[in-house]
């Protein structure tokens, strides 16, 4: 699988406190990788040491295959874009010259193309308003068109849809999907509301304390957090062997443990495998959502 | 680095008119001080002229910390900017437009001298014809001294906004601009102290009081002061890079 993002053991101590504590993460080409975590679990000093914003205290990164030690590092992070917490804007310019000062910085040889950018993120009709009386919105939007200046394969958003009204969720949330389907845009997106990412997400990344916790595909979470029957018995074998004989789907754990994925008649279930000398210990219904995974996999309450 | 300079020079163009307002607003009343003071634009470098270094050191660091502020300078390493080429950026940005508008500075200066010929002067008695010579050779001579000195304090603005890296970096910049300001008094109080003097010759706003100081003399020499500027300006790069080189950003 190629991969635009690969961390190794990532490091980030700020004198006694360890921010980072190891993170290795793999974002693969292609995807809108949902990054979850609690405040302060080390999102943001992440996509700080991405973005050059600041250096590792040890570990390495690799961006496009190219090392974070190596020169050839500036010339991957031109394929970048990010909106970093709050969006870098110049509060004195309107939303078009914002977007010609970052041309400007790419050295692009013309300004086509700003109008397109602006229609993208819907800000074409803000005419001379300044960004510094743009709604938090707005702003927001404009530090996505920012990012997006000189099309970047690989786009980086601190929670983008921190105070946001639902309109302008569902908006940055069309943009997101829009920018994947249509231009094959990677997106790396950290964001506490799990309702929303879910929406969006093809792979997970859940960090806590500064540790990846947890990586997986949203095909992956899907299957974890299905509705299922999660059983104990005496003997999975012959239960196996009883849920083939009723056409049950189901996932064999362990010896013990297994999750059935359908609600079957459980005195027909219990009497089939009695017959066979299996006991039926225990029986849970079995029904999470990213939410309730995400608080089970750290171990405790999502901050908000 | 070109597109660096582009976006900075661009940056700097909209604020163009009221920099060139400053400007023409220093040299005037300079050259009204000087004349109501000597009779004569070209005797010495008076505190106006120190002044004007100092405010564009403070404009300087006022300039660059709004890119702290507004977090604009994530724009520049996100896309892959290097630290060394954004700090060398501004520098020659600031460092060019001080050049440019200390040479604007003395052009106006010395017109103006002629606008104020009729202005009462304070000194007793017109400078002579053997003196105005004297007066009017050193100025010259000083005139590439100032052209550097201007230049060489912005690398203390640079140096300190990009040390700070907030909104303090420009207050911190127009503080110590103030404060600079006033060390050539340290030669007045105490002109024996070697510490003292030693301060105020290394330091290129004081240099410029020291320019005055040298205007009757017929044996004063430039260079060394020009060294000392570029040293100063070449101290501040590297210690203040060295500083931003490492640094944490937000």
């Amino acid at each position: 699988m190629d991969y635009v993002l690969k961390t190794n053991a990532l490091c980030k101590h700020y004198r006694h406190f360890k921010a980072l504590n190891g993170v290795s993460m793999h974002i693969p080409k292609g995807a809108i990788y949902g990054f979850v975590g609690k405040n302060g679990a080390g999102k943001t000093t992440l996509i700080r040491l991405i973005c050059g914003l600041q250096y590792p205290t040890s570990g390495d990164f690799e961006l496009y295959g190219v090392k974070n030690t190596d020169k050839a590092i500036s010339g991957s992070r031109s394929r970048m874009g990010a909106v970093v917490e709050t969006p870098s804007v110049y509060p004195n310019m309107t939303a078009e010259d914002n977007l010609k000062m970052q041309y400007r910085l790419l050295g692009m040889p013309s300004f086509d193309g700003i109008r397109e950018l602006l229609k993208l993120v819907g800000l074409e009709n803000t005419g001379k308003k300044k960004a510094k009386h743009f709604s938090l919105g707005m702003k927001q939007r404009l530090g996505i068109a920012i990012a997006l200046c000189g099309n970047p394969d690989f786009l980086i958003l601190d929670e983008p849809i921190n105070g946001l009204d639902p309109q302008g969720i569902i908006e940055v949330r069309e943009l997101i999907l829009k920018l994947n389907r249509e231009r094959q845009i990677t997106v790396l997106i950290s964001s506490h509301i799990l309702d929303e990412l879910s929406k969006l997400a093809t792979h997970y990344g859940f960090i806590d304390s500064g540790r990846i916790v947890k990586e997986m595909s949203a095909e992956e979470l899907e299957q974890a957090c299905r509705k299922c029957i999660h059983m104990t018995v005496t003997d999975t074998k012959i239960l196996a062997r009883v849920l083939d004989g009723m056409e049950i789907t189901y996932k064999i754990l362990d010896e013990k443990t297994a999750d059935v994925y359908a609600k079957p008649n459980f005195s027909q279930l219990a009497l089939a495998l009695s017959k066979e000398n299996c006991e039926v210990i225990s029986m849970e219904e079995h029904d999470e959502n990213l939410e309730t995974f995400f608080v089970n996999l750290v171990g405790g309450a999502v901050h908000e | 680095m070109s597109k660096l300079l582009s976006t900075e020079f661009y940056k700097i163009c909209r604020k163009f008119v009221t920099i060139l307002i400053i400007t023409i607003a220093f040299s005037v009343t300079g050259a009204f001080v000087s004349m109501s003071a000597t009779g004569t634009v070209y005797a010495g470098m008076n505190m106006i002229f120190c002044m004007f270094g100092l405010v564009f050191c403070g404009m300087t660091g006022l300039f660059i910390s709004q890119d702290f502020v507004n977090n604009t300078i994530r724009n520049k390493l996100i896309i892959g900017h290097t630290r060394f080429h954004i700090y060398l950026s501004y520098q020659i940005v600031f460092a060019v437009l001080a050049f440019l508008m200390t040479a604007v500075f003395i052009g106006i200066y010395i017109l103006s001298g002629k606008l104020f010929s009729g202005v009462e002067v304070f000194q007793e008695g017109q400078p002579t014809p053997d003196e105005l010579k004297i007066y009017r050779e050193n100025f010259f001579k000083a005139l590439p001294v100032y052209l550097v000195a201007v230049p060489a304090l912005t690398t203390l603005g640079v140096f300190i906004s990009m040390t700070l890296k907030n909104s303090l970096g420009g207050v911190v910049t127009v503080i110590t601009a103030y404060t600079l300001n006033s060390l050539p008094l340290l030669d007045v109080i105490s002109p024996e102290n070697k510490l003292f003097a030693f301060i105020n010759t290394v330091l290129p706003s004081s240099q410029i009081y020291l320019m005055e100081k040298f205007s009757a003399e017929s044996d004063f020499s430039p260079l060394k002061y020009i060294l000392i500027s570029i040293a100063f300006a070449v101290i501040m790069f590297m210690l203040g890079y060295a500083i931003f080189r490492k640094a944490d950003l937000k």
